[in-house]
């Protein structure tokens, strides 16, 4: 076998490992985190079930909107297997219904007292931040903050 | 008789003496019976190998064969001076994997970088789609680039206002998500 010959087998074998690798890539479980956060103005203390976010998240929220305060309300880990569905209740009346998709995308449904209420498909990797978010009373804000861990 | 004289009895027969001393052999052989003898016996022998000699002949000219020598000649002195063009041929053979090994990896690369590594705010953002579900609800969406963020913002769609006025509806989403 000559030079030749031998560079268009590793050519045409490295072709076939780039094929197969955006689906090899995800063809595993999405580990996620998803935070339901209440974000607030008010400097008082927040009610006792309240945690306070980690000081790298909500400086994070900080920089992007405008409330002083964020406070942790429900904390869920899960898994999401490759190609399925998997369905998170954040409070009594929130779920989000998160599916893996082909390529690097999720599907991520919100579910207020069993509606749906909203559904996005969008690209979705480690260290990015997909966030759900909407106004509250007494000018403050709810979020549902997911992250791939 | 000595060696001396049979050498110059041999000279004789093959014809190699000058005629002074053609002469002079002549006389002794016509003297001598011994010598007589060897002369008679050198000129049978000649006769036997110039009749009898096995003449072989080969099919090919010399020229044939001197261009084969000339060949060598040229190859050996090549081999000489070979060793620095046989090493800059051995790394030529070289040159297509690593060359294909090489787009290869620039390809993968890319690959991956336009599927699960593709940093926000690349060509593939405007991939998102967001849906509203709810005909009470409105979203939009925005991305932060800074933060690494995407968010989706959810907000109650405002009603028309009615000519008569209704009693104050508590927000939806207030206790829709069940933060407080």
């Amino acid at each position: 076998m000559n030079g030749i010959q031998m560079g268009r087998i590793l050519f045409l074998g490295c072709l076939l490992t780039m094929a197969c690798a955006p689906v090899a890539t995800r063809a595993e479980d999405l580990k996620l985190e998803a935070r339901l956060i209440w974000g607030t103005n008010d400097d008082t203390p927040p009610p006792q079930e309240c945690k306070k976010l980690d000081d790298e998240t909500a400086k994070k929220l900080t920089n992007v909107f405008k409330w002083k305060h964020y406070y942790q309300i429900s904390k869920v880990l899960t898994n999401v297997p490759s190609r399925g569905t998997a369905r998170i209740q954040m409070s009594k009346v929130c779920e989000i219904e998160i599916t893996e998709l082909q390529g690097a995308k999720v599907e991520v449904s919100l579910f207020g007292k069993g509606k749906k209420v909203n559904k996005t498909v969008e690209n979705f990797s480690k260290g990015s931040f997909f966030t759900l978010g909407g106004d509250d009373k007494n000018d403050t804000a709810w979020f549902v903050l997911v992250t791939q861990l | 008789m000595n060696l001396e004289l049979q050498l110059e009895l041999q000279a004789y027969v093959d014809g190699e003496l000058p005629a002074r001393q053609t002469r002079r052999v002549e006389k002794l052989i016509a003297a001598d019976p011994e010598a007589r003898a060897l002369v008679a016996e050198l000129r049978a022998t000649r006769s036997y190998l110039v009749g009898n000699e096995p003449e072989y002949s080969v099919p090919e000219s010399r020229e044939f064969y001197w261009s084969r020598i000339e060949r060598e000649i040229t190859r050996a002195e090549a081999a000489a001076t070979g060793p620095t063009r046989q090493a800059a041929f051995h790394w030529r053979r070289w040159l297509a994997p690593l060359g294909g090994l090489a787009a290869a990896l620039v390809l993968g690369l890319i690959t991956l970088h336009s599927t699960d590594y593709a940093p926000l705010g690349s060509s593939l953002n405007h991939l998102a789609e967001v849906e509203n579900a709810s005909e009470h609800m409105g979203s939009f969406s925005f991305r932060s680039q800074a933060e690494n963020m995407f968010v989706v913002w959810i907000y109650e769609k405002v009603e028309a206002v009615p000519t008569e006025p209704e009693p104050q509806v508590r927000p939806v989403l207030n206790d829709d998500m069940g933060v407080q």
